[in-house]
């Protein structure tokens, strides 16, 4: 038992050692490093920022094309034609009159020009 | 972030520059680890960000590795010797202090620097990561993408080449 503690022992002491001589070379290092590691910390910073503006940059430029086309498209001849036709069957269906009274609707208005000239 | 970063960055620059050898390229795998975890990962709490980084970090070293062994076969196979030698390669060939010893004005620093360079990639990841940063076996094999079993391994034949090689110095 006791060589295999002195094994233990001995790796133990040696990764300290190691560990220590890493931590010296750390603490040694030169001012040019040292600098250029600063600029690329802050250079990773920058650029968190500057992809936080091309997220916001693309969100912005989508939904303007996204207006942009809904616009192009309503105004084109086709949605033209249809649209008008579309806003008169809306306005059918929202009525609160009986559907009967739009199909009379001729009959009635030659009822009261009759009327009129009477 | 930004105190996280200025606590990381030293140490993360010691791992990378071990890694590969090479100042430059040690500096600019610092900067794309921190690059991806900001962008990528800043919204997580600051628990996370340690083994997140360390992983990220590990990645990335293996990445450059993987370039470099790239570019190197591409010169041997078109037979050019314009490649930038390594410095640490260069070190170690060498009598003179070079720019590790420059670095680290510690010949023991070196001369352990230059022991940890010379391990398989995987063995040295273990090493640093545990006897370094002190991750536990479970944080070590996340960070390094591999099993627990691994880990051990790596790490118990890291110990076993260090004391070989090192042992001379350090008795």
């Amino acid at each position: 038992m006791k060589p295999e503690n002195d094994t233990g022992n001995n790796e133990t002491t040696f990764i300290k050692h190691a560990a220590t001589r890493l931590d010296q070379g750390e603490q040694q290092l030169d001012s040019t490093i040292l600098r250029q590691l600063r600029l690329s910390r802050d250079a990773a910073l920058n650029a968190k920022n500057q992809h936080n503006t091309w997220a916001v940059s693309a969100g912005l430029a989508s939904t303007a094309a996204l207006v942009l086309l809904t616009v192009s498209l309503w105004n084109m001849p086709i949605f033209q034609n249809h649209a008008s036709s579309l806003l008169d069957d809306i306005e059918l269906l929202s009525a609160a009159d009986d559907l009967e009274f739009y199909q009379e609707l001729e009959f009635y208005l030659w009822l009261d020009e009759k009327q009129h000239n009477s | 972030m930004e105190r996280f970063l200025s606590d990381i960055e030293r140490r993360a620059y010691r791992i990378a520059f071990i890694a590969c050898g090479n100042r430059d390229d040690a500096l600019d795998i610092v900067q794309d680890a921190m690059m991806k975890l900001v962008t990528k990962y800043s919204d997580r709490t600051e628990q996370e960000w340690p083994p997140l980084f360390h992983r990220i970090l590990q990645s990335t070293i293996k990445d450059s590795y993987r370039r470099t062994a790239v570019r190197n076969r591409w010169r041997r196979f078109i037979g050019s010797n314009t490649g930038i030698p390594c410095e640490l390669e260069q070190i170690a060939k060498s009598t003179e202090p070079g720019p590790l010893q420059q670095s680290s004005n510690n010949q023991t620093v070196s001369t352990l620097d230059n022991a940890l360079y010379h391990l398989p990639l995987r063995q040295q990841q273990a090493f640093l990561l545990r006897a370094w940063e002190g991750l536990s076996v479970k944080e070590t094999a996340q960070a390094m993408s591999c099993g627990e079993g691994s880990v051990k391994t790596h790490y118990s034949r890291a110990i076993h080449s260090l004391r070989q090689t090192l042992g001379e110095h350090w008795s």
